[in-house]
């Protein structure tokens, strides 16, 4: 069964203002005509089922596809099956030379050319965001993080998603940001039954973000 | 004689002085020079940031009126309809880039090195003046193009692989006020900026991103030294790299140059971007650079005080020379003059109150030395004295009184005295009978016989001590005779009461502690009878003989022999240089007679024939018995 729903963002104004992303001579400033409408967490968002009844078929390792599109990859955010491996092609003009802070030899270094294609090694790490850099940029990143089954989406830039095969029973919705499990998300659950697509899901994430990693971050702060 | 001396010191202090000076004066101006220096370059960096911000924000503004132009132009619908879309068509592409370029045409002045119209996702929809003809591609992981597409207006460094840009981006709204995209203009950062750049500052710049220099106001090969100073900047703080990072020196050939590096922002700053602004710097202001850099005109008489300095060197060689002369030359003239005089004989010794210092310590000396060599004439002339007897006078009873026979208890009670040294004939007591020498004294041993011609020694004198030496004294220097060999002539007779401590005349053969006799001179045996001389032909003869009687005079029959035999002797003498101021015909023939009578009686001959010969340097008499 396919599973759809959107993630909804909270009103501009109460929205954090997106991360700073590094600077040049004078400090950006807000578009005189229309200020910017805050932070947008989208593309670093992830929808997973969990808890619910998982067929054995959905925890195979597999492979997926990553594309370069340019100087990002087509999402900043590429969940992956645990086991499975990355297939990275560059759709894009230049030559990147990849490579990870989490391990040397989860991406091969050699440049990629346009059209080309490297494959990672299988990301065993479960809930562990794996970065993935370019040697000729600063600004190329994308994470990987693998998840025990398949029934996971990424949200498009509208916020819509969707998540096929999933096995009928009750599931509860989870949401991954960035590097870190959303902790202050209300309970949003999703019963799969029978031969109806279940309800679109809606799920409305708070304004400021909170996440295990956040929090891991915070106790190790203080410690 | 210090004033001189003190005068050539301070002289020296103050030119040493001088020396430092003139050393050590450049270094403040260098110092001066090095801070200004220091403070231009940083002033210089400065500069170059704030015109960098100034350019940004002008940068910023242009594209803000860029995306406002697109707004009206409608190019903002185009991009929002792009945005929904999975893909960029080629239509959408040919429509930006035919709006672009009006606009491009449209800008007046220093025109964008390139223009980028995003759409909602990031995507280029068109480039205008690079690589123009592609589209599609994700612009989306620029921070730039994220800010941009979030509502921001800012700018950045990009290195693109055809080099270093600044870039400003922008939002892009539709009429209506929708997000639509973003607009990225671009500038290169190149030679011409880098030079424009530089003239602002009044200094070169150059701009590296890593080790690679992207762009340069002046074509100086210093880059390998500013990017090895580089690397100090990553312990500034952000901001701090003009006012606090070192200030470099670095050369290209002859031309020297003082340097401060200064981080880029942006990404290119994140990939290692710097830019360096760098001064021309000057000659070092050393001690030869100071003197390379004065002019004629600095010596000029009315720069330079020509006259003060003539006048310091005149009275300082002035005041030297004066105490020279008067501590040197003068003394000196003085001491010279009295020298002559003495060698002339005008004077006698110096006047040692008439020089001073080391010129009195001259004349001292020689004045010591003439009175040692005056001592030493007068005792000289005293023991000749001594050995000789007095200055001789024509009457017998001077001469008999010379050397009166007394021993150290006083009177030698008869006993005669020893014969003269030189008128031997063999050892004492030989079997001829003559009369035996006298027995010595008690305690002593007996003198030797006196030679011819001398003064027998005295009995041991009262007061001599063991070391004294009772050997006759050498026979007087005559200035026309030959002196007595150094190693024949007996050692000298000691001063009374004193040590023999004179050293005076030849070399001798001195006494050690005991009571040194020499051997008695012997003639050969076939003509020396061994006979003993009892008496010394010029000591006086005794008052009166061992029984009282009074001793016989000379037979005048044989006067004429022995007054032959007295001249010859007297001539031998003053051949060999003896004195012969002692020696009278009475004495003389007398002891000849006696001799002969001595000679007649033992070998029974009937006469006795006299010789004068020459034995050692000395005038001796031979007696030969006549058959």
């Amino acid at each position: 069964m396919t599973v759809t729903g959107k993630v909804e963002l909270p009103v501009v104004a109460q929205r954090a203002p997106s991360p700073k992303r590094g600077q040049g001579f004078v400090p950006r400033a807000k578009n005189p005509v229309r200020p910017p409408d805050g932070l947008n967490p989208l593309a670093q968002v992830v929808i997973v089922l969990s808890d619910g009844p998982v067929d054995a078929s959905d925890t195979k390792p597999r492979s997926s596809r990553y594309n370069i599109i340019g100087e990002n990859f087509e999402s900043e955010i590429l969940p992956v099956v645990v086991g499975g491996k990355v297939e990275i092609k560059n759709m894009g003009l230049k030559a990147p030379r990849l490579y990870s802070t989490f391990a040397d030899d989860v991406v091969p270094s050699d440049p990629i050319n346009k059209k080309g294609v490297r494959v990672t090694k299988a990301i065993t790490e479960i809930h562990t965001p794996i970065d993935i850099r370019d040697h000729e940029s600063v600004h190329f990143l994308a994470h990987v993080v693998a998840f025990e089954h398949a029934y996971f989406a990424v949200p498009d830039h509208s916020g819509r998603f969707e998540i096929t095969g999933v096995p009928a029973g009750n599931w509860k919705v989870k949401v991954w940001y960035r590097d870190g499990w959303v902790t202050n998300l209300p309970k949003i659950s999703v019963s799969v039954a029978g031969k109806r697509a279940p309800k679109a899901i809606k799920v409305a994430l708070p304004a400021k973000l909170k996440t295990t990693a956040t929090k891991a971050a915070k106790k190790d702060a203080a410690q | 004689m210090h004033l001189s001396k003190i005068w050539f010191f301070l002289v020296t202090v103050v030119a040493a002085i001088a020396i430092t000076i003139a050393l050590v004066m450049p270094r403040p101006a260098e110092r001066a020079a090095a801070l200004q220096e220091s403070k231009s370059v940083r002033s210089a960096c400065q500069i170059a940031n704030i015109l960098l911000r100034d350019n940004a924000r002008a940068r910023i503004q242009l594209t803000a009126e860029f995306a406002q132009a697109v707004r009206e132009l409608k190019l903002s619908t185009t991009l929002f309809e792009a945005s929904k879309g999975e893909i960029i068509s080629g239509q959408t592409n040919a429509t930006g880039r035919k709006e672009l370029t009006k606009l491009l045409n449209s800008v007046s002045g220093t025109k964008p090195s390139f223009i980028w119209l995003l759409d909602r996702q990031g995507r280029v929809v068109a480039r205008s003046n690079l690589n123009d003809k592609t589209y599609g591609d994700s612009m989306r992981g620029y921070y730039l193009v994220k800010d941009a597409l979030d509502g921001y207006v800012r700018d950045d460094l990009w290195m693109l692989e055809d080099g270093l840009y600044r870039v400003a981006g922008a939002p892009v709204l539709t009429r209506d006020l929708q997000w639509a995209g973003a607009i990225v203009l671009g500038q290169a950062v190149d030679g011409d900026f880098a030079a424009s750049l530089g003239e602002n500052i009044n200094a070169n710049i150059n701009f590296y991103v890593g080790t690679d220099v992207v762009a340069s106001s002046k074509p100086v090969q210093i880059h390998k030294d500013i990017v090895a100073g580089s690397k100090q900047l990553s312990e500034l703080k952000s901001g701090d790299d003009c006012a606090l990072g070192d200030v470099l020196k670095v050369a290209a050939g002859k031309e020297r140059f003082a340097a401060v590096n200064s981080r880029l922002p942006g990404e290119a700053g994140a990939q290692g971007g710097f830019f360096s602004v760098y001064i021309n710097r000057p000659e070092p202001l050393n001690f030869m650079g100071t003197l390379k850099a004065a002019k004629k005109d600095d010596l000029g008489f009315d720069r330079f005080p020509w006259i003060l300095v003539a006048l310091l060197f005149v009275g300082l060689m002035g005041i030297g020379f004066a105490l020279m002369f008067i501590e040197v030359d003068k003394p000196l003239k003085r001491l010279n003059s009295e020298a002559v005089a003495l060698a002339q004989g005008e004077k006698e010794r110096f006047a040692e109150e008439a020089h001073r210092s080391k010129y009195g310590s001259i004349a001292r000396s020689v004045n010591i030395s003439i009175d040692k060599m005056q001592r030493e004439a007068k005792a000289a002339k005293k023991d000749l004295d001594q050995l000789l007897g007095p200055a001789p006078a024509s009457s017998q009873s001077m001469v008999s009184s010379a050397l009166p026979p007394v021993g150290p208890g006083g009177d030698l009670g008869g006993i005669q005295a020893p014969p003269p040294s030189e008128f031997k004939f063999g050892a004492p007591n030989a079997d001829l009978g003559l009369t035996p020498p006298p027995p010595a004294m008690p305690g002593l041993t007996p003198p030797p016989a006196a030679m011819p011609g001398l003064t027998p020694p005295p009995a041991a004198m009262p007061g001599l001590t063991p070391a004294t030496s009772l050997t006759p004294p050498p026979p007087a220097n005559k200035p026309s005779g030959k002196p007595p060999s150094a190693d024949k002539t007996p050692p000298p007779l000691p001063m009374a009461g004193k040590a023999a401590a004179v050293d005076e005349g030849p070399k001798m053969n001195r006494p050690t502690d005991s009571l040194v006799v020499p051997e008695p001179v012997a003639l050969p045996d076939a003509v020396t009878p061994k006979l003993s001389i009892d008496d010394d032909i010029l000591a006086p003869p005794p008052l009166k003989a061992a029984g009282g009687e009074e001793f016989p005079t000379v037979v005048s029959d044989s006067a004429k022999y022995f007054e032959q035999i007295y001249e010859e002797f007297i001539a031998m003498k003053e051949r060999c240089g003896e004195s012969t101021d002692n020696l009278t015909f009475e004495r003389f023939s007398k002891k000849l007679q006696k001799n002969k009578d001595a000679l007649i009686e033992k070998r029974a001959c009937s006469s006795v024939k006299f010789q004068v010969y020459e034995k050692d340097g000395k005038a001796a008499l031979k007696a030969s018995p006549v058959k």
